[in-house]
């Protein structure tokens, strides 16, 4: 009897259960009916979705992006190359692989920073040179009527893609783009040079200032890409000569920035200046050539063992750095032709740096070549082209390898920056 | 669907947070208006019988607290004060006509007695057990569940318990060595207010957290670990579990397993913990102190830093000690003894219709190293109403702030890094050999700390409009608010001088973190049948859990004056940073228990998820769960009673879940500066649009068996957990464009394993009784896929390679080498080439090293009671089958300063080897296997006389010590102490090991 009673109080029991079964689905199926969505819903105030910026009105956006990303990876590349390259010595405590050339293809820092995390160089010039393709193929996707100066908007991206290419290709020992293949340095080069020659055409035919100004970046940075080139392609040395001689007299185009936080700002001034975290190196250490603009603190930098000596080039977090200019130009004229008007250039530069900066003479090749490279080494110093040349000219690191480094180990072999590992495991046609 | 789609603009966002919190309003008036329909009819006369009594321990006749006090046949109940008193009222009856009660303790035998109406001196004795079959369960279901009915383990920790004799200060140190199959990793304990990780039966996911879901009396709580400023790129050392004052709380169940999939769902991959707080009695207001005074220190370390070399000008060899260093040159010890004191008191009493505990607690602690401790304060208020017969409303609300200084370990500062990175070589420098500053003036210097404040609130009611159907509604609320400060004021000369104008200059660094956890639950329980026959519990129900972190952060240097350091009287802002994550579960289950002749109990389940960071092509997620418990030992043909007085088969299926986090599946652009201060946006994430949540799928099963008389009792658990879809943070090939990562669905891991747990009296004699608990946890963890072609995922020295365990050590090693001591180099270097063989280091590959991850863990606890006033305890724990890199040594030796590099000729030729030819993973490699002696606590029941000189009905003395002493061969200070944030690769570098404390506890009742 007590089973029956039981029984019954169950199955009483479900009946209530499927009533408020039934309240359960239909506060959920009330939910469904405009409420399941947005208890879902959540915002997302901190970024953009893609698709917002598909958007003509948000043209100038990307554009701005795509030339910050390069500025910023600009700034970061003249750091960590110019240790490698010896303009400057570490002072920090953490990351002197780049002092001591001995990072590897699993090293982190050159490989994955960020603009927002540190001193990289691949990551970052991959990122602009991303940014900068992938805006010219929206503004592509727009109409000039939608997006007034479409076309120099597209000439300065293609300019900039270019410029990410070179220097990928002058600091990378190979490098992948949009997760192709590895490439070698000629092939970052050639591409970048293709870019360019993009550049010209899109703005060379709008015909205002605005235009000329972006052409003539693309001219140099042409000239750059070929200069390059030519150590495997004779012919390519001519070309670049040609380019450079188009650039007028007093061009330059700046890499801006702003101090309103550390990724904006002029990092070479924050790192070295401002943080006391690397140090003038001791060929730079020089006293009396305005293009070396350097001062002896008397201090030591953040690590406390290294004599301070600060940049003076760039004056604070605003100051621009030179992307590309006339004196660049000129110099790689005076590196393919040689000889006397070499010289001639030689000493139009130092005599617009300085008046008292002696003039150069000498009719030796040899001489006239050895000049050419020492002058760009002070006329574009902290501008993110000695690596570059340190390597195509195939110019001594000093102190040699195996020699023992001040925070422990020895100077290693590593002069350009390896194919990294995070591209190599994480690319399918990077093997 | 389930996130803003950009295409609504960014001006629609402000409205969908008005939907959400409209809907979100909707949805708990909706609860409560259907739980208020459910009970609005019921009304009922309460009748005016009382019975009243005292629960005392037989063997030691002293008081148990917190009993729980029940009236069969009815839902009237009440537990036991700090004296063991009761009180329940509303009977019906007539005087002297019989009630039956059921008294039930964790770790007590359950007692059923007939007593009178309107008794008012009951006497109550339990007796210890070893068993916890009869114990009772929150499970998160409405009722609590007996322990035979479930299928799978929990593990329970009687809080109330060990609290009497164990120096234990939070919640991480109350489940260290108790639970097994939980791994709590201590990392950061040199400090007061730190907290570590807890790992629940391995880790289960390749990228996402190993953290279980905390529960405090039903409310979803904040779990976050490694919070507070961090020590350079180490992260934070604070974990929110450890906000909560094991003095308030009752008992802590740790589920595991399956249990989780029906209840929790999507985000309860990692387990669950719940947090039972104490609650009020039926009696008059009892009142209970505790004070607790002691001390902290760096066990012997004036013999744990290692000495250190260098050459002086002449090229000489030197060496020094850098504690011996450190005494010389400032006259001081680096590490002090840290005072530590702190003071609780609680209330609790009520009538049938009202309960309540109320509690609040200060505690004061220094730690060793001067400038860190923590001092907070702590409020706790439970309230129980009797609204109706049918209805119960439980309020509770919490709240604790403080403020918690930190080392300043990492890269940073601090005493022991200046003692870690002492150079003999620069003795001559004005650092005088100091990295920067001595550790005297690394206390002067630094300051981390994090204030916090940290409510929580909730309300639950629970409905019996019929006696057989129950419906509860639980909403909570929990905001977590941190304010994380690094800050080195302007610096005196003196300071200015050692550490640099940069640093001298002054640097504030603050980030607020803003934690807000919203929860709703609606349960709905029918319960049917006889537990002679079939006894049925039906149970559906829908949660609904929203969080919201709200992270803020700037940063200023160069500070005016010394003692002036707010961030706007900076005068450089390096960096001013905002970010607003948001995330969303709904989910709704259905669970039937069916129980037969109250020996056999089978649970199925569903449960169905929604989140708001699942891809745009992804619907709900289904996790069902089984399980089945046979209390064997109460079957007819059970022959073995004598022997194994009760025996519980059990075995449970479950699917559990953990969703990304928000935004995965979204590609975005960052906002930046552009040109001119233009405004720009940056690549940002590239977004995974059929990203799913991780699914776990786990297989237990295992057995409970009592032994004798209760004598002895013996758990045991064989698991199978495998996480299929494992999400994983996969790194990006930079040239694509965007940074970082992208998670993607390509994991799946396996963790198997066992947990015992055996108890034991060993000896019961009138005067004295030993008894012994033992617990040992195995878990063998495996990745099975990850969804590449080379089978494997590098992430710096560890890997996820298929075949292996979770995060193992892949480095180079060399295996061959000699020495030649002309050059002090080692030469003809030959390293492993994984196949047995030997290779050119240059081309060696990287091969498995160990794991990062215990494997084998546990604990011995034996506990001696003395003339019924006096109990001994004591716990050894141990983590085994693991390495940790000494990165200290390895920095040490890669700066040239280790002993290493000036007589080579002592060491291994391999180590030389691998320290000269860079290969510094195996260099440093060491096994981390340890043993623990954490706790020896003596406590005394003080005589009822020296009690109330104290004005007090009852007294106890406690005196206790945490770790004592480290068996390991592990060289780095300690091989507990990692970086909490390195979930995968705990470093041991520059980081303050786990302090050694004393404790002297008094507690009264009055």
């Amino acid at each position: 009897m007590s089973v029956h009673i039981a029984y019954r109080r169950t199955a009483r029991g479900f009946v209530t259960l499927r009533r408020c079964t039934a309240i359960v689905f239909a506060a959920a199926a009330l939910a469904c009916s405009g409420g399941i969505d947005s208890l879902l819903e959540v915002e997302q105030p901190g970024t953009v979705s893609e698709p917002v910026l598909l958007n003509p009105a948000n043209a100038l956006l990307l554009v701005s992006g795509a030339q910050s990303d390069l500025h910023c990876a600009l700034a970061r590349y003249i750091v960590a190359g110019g240790a490698v390259g010896e303009e400057i010595t570490w002072g920090d405590l953490n990351t002197f692989d780049f002092d001591r050339r001995t990072f590897t293809a699993a090293s982190g820092a050159y490989a994955t920073n960020t603009c927002a995390n540190g001193i990289g160089v691949y990551t970052t010039l991959s990122t602009a040179r991303y940014s900068a393709d992938h805006t010219h193929q929206i503004l592509s996707g727009f109409t000039d009527a939608e997006v007034p100066n479409r076309a120099v908007l597209m000439a300065t991206m293609s300019a900039y893609a270019g410029y990410s290419l070179v220097l990928l290709g002058e600091a990378m020992c190979a490098a992948s783009v949009d997760v192709g293949p590895k490439l070698s340095r000629a092939e970052l080069m050639t591409m970048a040079e293709q870019r360019f020659t993009a550049a010209i055409s899109e703005a060379g035919s709008v015909g205002t200032a605005a235009s000329a100004n972006v052409v003539n970046l693309a001219r140099v940075g042409r000239a750059r890409a070929r200069i390059n080139l030519s150590s495997t392609n004779a012919s390519k040395a001519a070309e670049a000569a040609a380019d450079a001689l188009l650039v007028p007299d007093g061009f330059v185009w700046n890499a801006s920035y702003v101090s309103t936080t550390v990724t904006s700002s002029n990092y070479v001034f924050y790192w070295i200046n401002e943080q006391q975290r690397a140090s003038i190196e001791g060929p730079f250490q020089i006293v009396g050539d305005p293009r070396v603009k350097v001062t002896n603190t008397a201090l030591q930098a953040f690590d406390r063992i290294t004599p301070l000596w600060t940049q003076q080039k760039y004056a604070d977090r605003n100051a621009p750095i030179p992307i590309a200019r006339w004196a660049e130009a000129q110099l790689i004229v005076a590196e393919v032709q040689g000889g006397a008007q070499a010289v001639s250039i030689i000493n139009t530069l130092r005599a617009r740096a300085s008046a008292s900066l002696p003039t150069f003479a000498s009719s030796d090749p040899t001489a006239i070549r050895n000049q050419v490279i020492a002058e760009r080494s002070r006329e574009l110093f902290l501008e993110g082209q000695h690596l570059g040349d340190k390597i195509r000219f195939n110019l001594p690191f000093t102190p040699a390898a195996g020699s023992p480094f001040k925070q422990g180990l020895s100077y290693g072999t590593m002069t350009c920056f390896p194919y990294p590992d995070i591209e190599a495991l994480n690319n399918p046609n990077g093997a | 669907m389930h996130q803003l789609h950009s295409s609504m603009g960014l001006e629609s966002q402000t409205s969908y947070s008005r939907v959400s919190a409209t809907t979100l309003m909707r949805l708990v008036l909706l609860l409560f208006a259907t739980c208020s329909i459910s009970t609005a009819s019921v009304a009922f006369a309460q009748g005016s019988g009382t019975v009243t009594g005292t629960v005392t321990d037989s063997k030691s006749s002293e008081p148990v607290a917190q009993s729980n006090v029940t009236v069969k046949g009815t839902t009237i109940g009440t537990a036991t004060d700090a004296a063991g008193r009761f009180h329940i009222t509303g009977l019906n009856g007539v005087a002297g006509s019989p009630v039956t009660l059921t008294i039930r303790r964790l770790g007590y035998r359950p007692t059923t007695l007939t007593s009178r109406l309107n008794e008012a001196n009951l006497r109550v004795s339990l007796d210890p057990t070893t068993t916890t079959l009869s114990a009772l369960v929150v499970t998160g279901t409405v009722a609590p569940t007996k322990a035979k009915e479930l299928g799978n383990s929990v593990s329970q920790i009687d809080a109330a318990s060990v609290m009497k004799t164990a120096p234990v200060r939070n919640i991480e140190q109350l489940i260290t060595g108790r639970a097994p199959g939980a791994l709590v990793q201590v990392g950061q304990g040199g400090s007061p207010g730190t907290g570590g990780r807890i790992k629940l039966r391995g880790s289960v996911s390749l990228s996402l957290t190993d953290q279980p879901l905390i529960y405090v009396d039903g409310v979803r709580v904040d779990n976050a670990v490694a919070t507070g400023p961090a020590n350079a790129a180490f992260g934070g050392a604070v974990s929110r579990l450890n906000d909560y004052s094991p003095e308030d709380i009752e008992s802590l169940e740790i589920v595991k397993g399956p249990a989780a999939s029906t209840l929790y769902g999507t985000e309860a991959a990692n387990g669950v913990i719940q947090i039972i707080t104490k609650k009020g009695h039926q009696g008059a207001t009892r009142w209970s102190a505790t004070i607790r005074q002691g001390s902290t220190w760096f066990s012997d370390a004036e013999n744990r830093f290692p000495t250190v070399y260098g050459l002086d000008a002449a090229n000489t060899i030197i060496s020094r000690n850098p504690y011996e260093e450190a005494v010389l040159q400032s006259g001081r010890k680096p590490f002090g003894t840290g005072y530590q004191q702190g003071y609780e008191v609680n209330a609790s009493g009520g009538t049938d219709a009202m309960r309540f505990f109320v509690s609040g607690a200060h505690n004061n602690d220094d730690g060793y190293e001067p400038s860190t401790g923590v001092k907070d304060y702590h409020f706790r208020g439970n309230l129980q109403l009797k609204a109706s017969k049918r209805l119960d409303v439980s309020l509770l609300g919490s709240y604790i702030t403080g403020r918690t200084l930190l080392p300043a370990d990492g890269s940073f500062g601090g005493s022991t890094y200046a003692l870690l990175n002492f150079r003999p070589a620069r003795l001559t420098l004005a650092t005088k050999g100091w990295d920067f500053g001595s550790p005297y003036d690394n206390q002067r210097v630094w300051r981390f700390g994090q204030d916090v404040n940290h409510f929580i609130g909730g309300i639950q009611t629970t409905a019996r409009p019929l006696s057989w159907l129950t419906s509860r509604v639980n909403v909570g609320f929990d905001r977590v608010n941190e304010l994380n400060d690094q800050t080195t004021g302007r610096l005196a000369p003196d300071l200015a001088a050692v550490f640099g104008t940069v640093t001298a200059s002054g640097r504030r660094d603050i980030r607020t973190r803003i934690a807000n956890t919203s929860s709703a639950d609606w349960i709905v329980s029918a319960a049917g049948g006889s537990v002679d026959r079939f006894k049925l519990t039906s149970t559906v129900g829908a949660q609904y859990v929203r969080k919201e972190f709200h992270l803020l952060g700037e940063i200023g240097t160069s500070l005016p004056a010394a003692g002036v350091y707010t961030i706007s009287s900076a005068s450089i802002i390096q960096a001013t940073t905002e970010s607003i994550e948001q995330n969303a579960t709904l989910g709704s289950f259905a669970q039937q228990e069916i129980g037969w002749r109250d020996r056999v109990f089978l649970t199925l389940g569903l449960r169905v998820d929604n989140n708001s960071a699942f891809g745009s092509n992804l619907d709900w997620v289904r996790y069902p769960k089984a399980s089945l418990s046979w209390v064997l030992s109460e079957e007819p043909f059970w022959r073995f009673s004598n022997a194994v007085s009760a025996f519980k088969f059990r075995m449970a299926y479950g699917e559990t879940g953990q969703q990304p986090t928000a935004f995965a599946a979204l590609r975005t652009y960052s906002p930046s500066i552009g040109p001119g201060g233009a405004s720009a946006v940056t690549p940002n994430t590239t977004g995974n649009p059929d990203l799913k949540p991780e699914r776990g799928k786990e297989l237990e099963g295992g057995f409970d068996a009592t032994f004798g008389e209760d004598r002895a009792s013996f758990e045991f658990t064989m698991y199978n957990k495998r996480t299929y879809d494992g999400i994983f943070a996969a790194s990006l090939p930079p040239s694509g464009g965007f940074p970082g990562t992208r998670f993607t669905n390509i994991g799946q891991i396996q963790n198997r394993g066992i947990e015992m747990l055996f108890r034991s009296t060993l000896f019961d004699t009138r005067n004295a009784d030993l008894d012994l608990t033992v617990n040992f946890a195995h878990n063998k963890s495996k990745v099975i896929k990850v969804g590449n072609a080379q089978g494997f995922i590098n992430n710096g020295s560890y890997r996820q390679q298929e075949g292996f365990p979770v995060a193992s050590f892949f480095n180079r090693k060399v295996i061959g080498a000699s020495f030649n001591p002309t050059t002090k180099k080692a030469e003809n270097v030959v390293c492993d080439d994984g196949m047995g063989g030997g290779v050119a280091c240059a081309n060696a590959p990287s091969v498995f090293n160990g794991n990062t991850i215990p494997t084998k863990f546990g604990s011995v606890s034996p506990s001696l009671r003395l003339f019924g006033w006096l109990q001994l305890s004591t716990l050894v724990d141990f983590q085994l089958g693991f390495n940790r890199e000494d990165g200290t040594h390895q920095s040490q030796c890669t700066s040239g300063f280790c002993r290493e590099n000036f007589y080579p000729e002592e060491f291994d030729v391999i180590k030389i080897a691998e320290l000269q030819n860079g290969l510094l993973d195996d260099f440093s490699m060491r096994k981390a296997d340890f043993y623990k002696l954490r706790e020896i606590g003596a406590t005394a029941t003080l005589p009822g006389r020296i009690a109330r000189l104290m004005t007090a009905r009852a007294a106890t003395l406690t005196l206790a010590v945490r770790n004592l002493h480290t068996w390991t061969d592990f060289t780095g200070l300690d091989p507990e102490a990692y970086y909490v944030s390195q979930q995968y690769f705990p470093g041991n570098f520059n980081i303050s090991p786990p302090a050694s404390t004393l404790m002297a506890k008094i507690n009264l009742s009055f």
